[in-house]
């Protein structure tokens, strides 16, 4: 084997010297190679060791490469960061499922809600409504607090609406649900179009009562059971849904939440023995909130003013 | 590239295709070269060796992303050198508390020159402690080149410095060798 210490002076090296200092400096070139005094620190047995050593590290690199425990163990480990996102990103999904979707209807508003099913809900200004994200496949729960009109398509799941303390339930029908969680009472009207529905308070021993299709049925907590389902004017009863009011023997506090909510606006009722006076009134087309207030003050002898949030009704 | 470097890219392409025969090649023409390179990091040749034969697995390993448009010679220096460098880094305590640091050990190996050159041992002996001396950089530039057989492009990838740098570095080196030995001359002649 050539000896690297015979290595010539590099050109560029030489180059950088002036032309009478480079024969000196070549001799220090070659001179200084006698220092390379370890260069057979190796003998030849212990490089072919080397060898030897470094070709049985790669033998067993190489089958341990192949052999099928270590591969699984190894894309185990290679993939289970992307095991551990995979369930985070499941369970974010599934709290988020398992948050309910809610829907508020703006004061002055109606919204009608189509659901993944088929079935309608028309909800009156003010109601809120609140459903699984997984309408209608693990069920068909709805929670109301408000008015609306349900216009329900059959599916396997029954169709139940809680509400303030009660629930109604049917496979496939038409009916409206009354039920204001600030209402006087706590009163729950309940008038069927079409088809039946069961109508269950949440209470012990109160037993569900059946109403069927141009009947109504009312219930409050201080009822220990709805009352007995009466035959109703259902176009009163869902004046509600074309912007029109029918005032049914309405008290008057119940009026003014209801005007409140259409209108979105503000009513004081400064005469506390007037608010449980009932009113009947209707409205067959769409009317302004002065025509209603004047109508509504001229029956009971008040008066009303405009305020700057609303109106005031006074004696 | 010099010839040897052109020969020994030569074997990186068949170590690249997987040819063992090759890899053995390569082993046997660079090992003792790398092995007495660490020892100048690591003041200990078992400890050398143990360097270099990781790197050579390495390479092994990793061979299908050798680039064989660079110099392999210079990557093994290279390669051995941050080993070194990394072992140094991770046992520095007990390399200080050990005969490791003991930098007369390269000259515990029995020096193999022919009786008839008693004269040029003595002198290797002189350039050795002259060589040690200098500066860490320039050092380091001169034993790669006169002693590896690198080329200054070569030692610039080794060094991760230009080779302009390199140049200079030898250059200061020469100097300082050749006022050592004129120095050494003038005494002999007293």
């Amino acid at each position: 084997m050539k000896k690297k210490s015979d290595a010539p002076l590099p050109d560029q090296i030489r180059d950088k010297f002036d032309e009478n200092l480079r024969p000196e400096i070549n001799i220090v070139w070659e001179k200084s190679g006698l220092a390379q005094n370890y260069s057979d620190i190796l003998s030849e047995d212990e490089i072919e060791d080397g060898l030897k050593r470094v070709n049985d590290e790669i033998d067993e690199a190489e089958s341990h490469k192949t052999g099928s425990n270590n591969k699984i163990a190894g894309w185990i480990i290679r993939y289970s960061h992307i095991a551990v996102a995979a369930a985070a990103v499941i369970i974010a999904v599934s709290l988020f499922l398992l948050v309910p979707k809610t829907a508020t209807v703006p004061y002055g508003e109606l919204v009608m809600l189509e659901l993944r099913d088929g079935s309608t809900i028309e909800a009156n200004s003010g109601t809120t409504i609140r459903y699984s994200r997984l309408y209608p496949f693990l069920n068909r729960d709805i929670e109301l607090n408000g008015e609306a009109f349900f216009s329900v398509q059959s599916h396997r799941n029954p169709f139940i609406v809680r509400t303030n303390g009660a629930s109604v339930e049917v496979t496939g029908t038409e009916f409206n649900i009354r039920s204001w969680r600030d209402e006087p009472n706590g009163r729950i009207s309940v008038t069927v179009t079409q088809g039946e529905v069961q109508f269950l308070p949440h209470q012990p021993n109160v037993v569900p009562v059946s109403i069927t299709a141009g009947y109504e049925s009312r219930w409050n907590p201080q009822l220990s059971k709805p009352t007995q389902p009466e035959p109703v004017a259902t176009e009163d009863v869902l004046a509600w849904r074309e912007m029109r009011f029918v005032f049914r023997e309405l008290p008057l506090i119940s009026i003014v939440q209801e005007l409140e909510r259409r209108y979105n606006t503000t009513i004081e009722l400064d005469v506390p023995e007037a608010k449980q006076s009932t009113l009947t009134a209707y409205y067959s087309q769409p009317a302004s909130i002065e025509s209603i207030l004047d109508d509504i003050c001229t029956v009971k002898g008040l008066r009303y003013t405009q305020t700057t949030t609303g109106f005031r009704i006074f004696n | 590239m010099n010839q040897e470097s052109d020969s020994i890219n030569l074997l990186a392409k068949k170590i690249l295709h997987s040819d063992l025969d090759a890899f053995d090649q390569l082993f046997r023409l660079m090992y003792p070269r790398l092995v007495r390179y660490a020892v100048r990091y690591l003041k200990d040749k078992q400890l050398a060796c143990d360097v270099v034969q990781e790197t050579f697995i390495t390479l092994w390993k990793q061979r299908k992303q050798i680039d064989l448009k660079k110099s392999l010679k210079s990557f093994l220096y290279h390669m051995v050198k941050n080993r070194c460098l990394n072992f140094i880094r991770d046992h520095e305590k007990l390399i200080v508390n050990s005969d490791l640091m003991n930098n007369e050990l390269t000259y515990t190996q029995p020096i193999q020159f022919s009786e008839s050159h008693s004269d040029d041992n003595e002198l290797g002996k002189k350039f050795r402690a002259w060589i040690d001396t200098l500066p860490e950089r320039q050092k380091e530039t001169f034993e790669l080149s006169r002693f590896e057989g690198l080329d200054h492009r070569e030692i610039a990838d080794v060094l991760n410095i230009s080779a302009k740098t390199v140049n200079n570095h030898i250059v200061a080196a020469l100097q300082y060798l050749r006022n050592c030995y004129e120095t050494h001359q003038n005494e002999e002649k007293k």
